[in-house]
């Protein structure tokens, strides 16, 4: 044979080769259920919480103005809560194969920053450190899961969140400011087993990014919504 | 020199010899007896007081009544103090001392040109406190009552209420800045009624209490639960390696917008009582050097040759508990 005639001869044998493979998997496939989350997922973790705006407040005295009372700008302040490491707890539960609810917590203790600058006399700007405080946010969220797209043997699934919640900080001074949150989300799930009616269960791990809009806290400006990211992995548990 | 001046500082006069400095201690008028401080007040909460009868063009009698009452009401109804006014009438006296009553009223003191009112407050230098107090209105100048301010006069509401302030034993507040337009110094804003000058005739702005006037009476008359439900910044101000004296410290809490000052004194320290509870930035600064005279009389060595500056963290406040004292360093010119 001439080397064109083996090839042609090789190429041929591949295409036969999976002819024969791909009945195979459709075979095992028929015979195993569709993998499903499992029931109950309880999750405990650690994360990284972004830098968040706190707006800004004008230390602002009354002009010495006729009609309409105006005030004018002594110094500005703008305050910045600084990033820093969060722990999250949460506990779900599966309504079916895609759909999911959890509730869970988050706990930081990021730091208030403030830039101080613009002084009407012209005192040099600084940024002014604060102490840490804590910030607590308790929180519900609808997860839907990308069943049909799991992978890595399918004990991979992605997912998204929406959610909300309340937010509660406080500070080291005694005070405390309440709030809401709303978030938006998405990540995997990977679960080491799976049950024999095909539900992934046993040890796992999550992996997740939010983005979470805030409505109350610390701030400077009232009724403004701030935002910040949450990267947070998570040991988790299937039954 | 456009600023026109509420009062030099409540004139004080002297029941028994000793030396007397109306400087401060946080807001209020004291005197130094044998080296430590003594604080005006009164030892009874209700002030009684009249009015002189006297009207001036554009102000009746009655009209000055009300906006008395308007004024005294603002004063009483100040959170976390607990002090009163009461009305006793009219009277023929003229408001000077000592008849041993209160009066407020007109009196045409042309001599004291440029100033609107004075306080003159009859004490113990000893125990500090006020036996009688009266508040003259320099009817030299144009006055009103209009509800909404009238172009050209001074309001009797907003001077009354500054005077008023004196007369609960506050002394002058620094809150406030100047802009020179056309070579000529003038108020560009305050924030606070007891700052010593007033703001343009015509101007209503002064009938409101800041927080810098509120935290001062509530310090002289705190009601109960006022000092556990507030707390304290105490500094120590250092200059060239002394204790600084003078210094104006403003604390301004970023949530809440709240702006309240003190001075440092004699051991170098600034404390600013009736804080709310949370975090505040502390700015330093010295006095404006033509105005010394309105914060300290017979001053010792007020130190003005200091930049301003911002101290760089923040200061928490806690109910019922003093913090610092915070040391700050101040950068000499």
């Amino acid at each position: 044979m001439t080397a064109r005639a083996r090839a042609s001869v090789l190429i041929t044998a591949g295409v036969l080769s999976c002819s024969v493979a791909f009945p195979a998997i459709a075979a095992a496939q028929a015979e195993t259920p569709a993998v499903r989350p499992p029931i109950v997922e309880i999750g405990g973790g650690i994360g990284w919480v972004g830098q968040a705006d706190a707006g800004t407040r004008d230390a602002s005295m009354t002009a010495n103005a006729l009609g309409e009372a105006a005030t004018v700008r002594f110094f500005s302040a703008s305050g910045k809560t600084r990033s820093g490491s969060v722990g999250v707890g949460t506990v779900g539960i599966n309504l079916s194969s895609r759909f999911g609810v959890e509730g869970g917590f988050q706990f930081s203790r990021p730091s208030l920053s403030v830039r101080v600058d613009q002084d009407v006399e012209k005192t040099p700007a600084v940024t002014v450190e604060g102490t840490s405080f804590e910030q607590s946010v308790g929180e519900g969220n609808l997860v839907y899961h990308f069943n049909n797209s799991r992978f890595d043997n399918r004990k991979t699934v992605p997912f998204v969140l929406a959610g909300a919640g309340v937010l509660r900080q406080k500070a080291d001074d005694g005070t405390t400011e309440t709030g809401t949150i709303y978030q938006a989300g998405l990540g995997f799930k990977w679960l080491s087993g799976l049950s024999k009616t095909g539900r992934a269960q046993g040890l796992g791990m999550r992996l997740d990014v939010r983005y979470i809009f805030r409505n109350g806290g610390f701030d400077f400006q009232d009724e403004q919504y701030r935002s910040f990211f949450v990267l947070t992995a998570t040991a988790l548990f299937g039954l | 020199m456009t600023r026109r001046v509420l009062a030099r500082v409540g004139v004080t006069l002297l029941v028994f010899s000793a030396s007397l400095q109306t400087g401060e201690a946080y807001l209020r008028q004291s005197s130094l007896v044998n080296g430590a401080r003594v604080s005006v007040s009164w030892a009874n909460r209700t002030i009684r007081y009249s009015v002189a009868n006297v009207a001036v063009p554009g102000v009746t009698v009655d009209a000055l009544e009300a906006a008395l009452q308007r004024a005294s009401q603002s004063w009483a109804s100040a959170a976390g103090s607990n002090i009163s006014f009461q009305y006793e009438g009219r009277t023929v006296a003229r408001p000077l001392p000592t008849d041993g009553r209160n009066t407020i009223g007109f009196l045409n003191v042309p001599e004291l040109e440029g100033v609107l009112g004075v306080t003159l407050t009859l004490l113990d230098v000893v125990s500090g406190e006020a036996l009688e107090s009266d508040i003259v209105l320099n009817s030299a100048s144009e006055w009103s009552v209009a509800a909404a301010g009238e172009e050209g006069a001074y309001d009797v509401e907003s001077i009354a209420l500054h005077e008023m302030g004196h007369m609960l034993g506050l002394d002058h507040s620094a809150l406030g800045f100047y802009e020179v337009r056309d070579d000529e110094a003038r108020l560009a804003a305050a924030e606070a009624v007891m700052f010593p000058f007033a703001f343009e005739p015509g101007s209503i702005a002064g009938r409101t209490l800041k927080s810098d006037d509120i935290a001062g009476v509530a310090a002289i008359y705190p009601e109960p639960d006022h000092l556990a439900d507030t707390g304290t910044i105490r500094t120590h101000v250092r200059l060239a390696g002394r204790d600084a004296f003078g210094a104006h410290v403003m604390a301004f809490n970023p949530i809440s917008g709240a702006m309240v000052a003190g001075f440092v004194l004699e051991n170098g320290e600034a404390s600013i009582a009736g804080l709310s509870p949370g975090p505040y930035v502390l700015r330093v600064e010295p006095v404006d050097d033509d105005d010394v005279g309105s914060y300290f009389d017979e001053p010792p060595v007020v130190d003005l040759a200091f930049r301003n500056t911002f101290v760089d963290r923040l200061i928490y406040v806690q109910r019922g508990t003093t913090a610092g004292p915070v040391a700050i360093t101040l950068e000499a010119k």
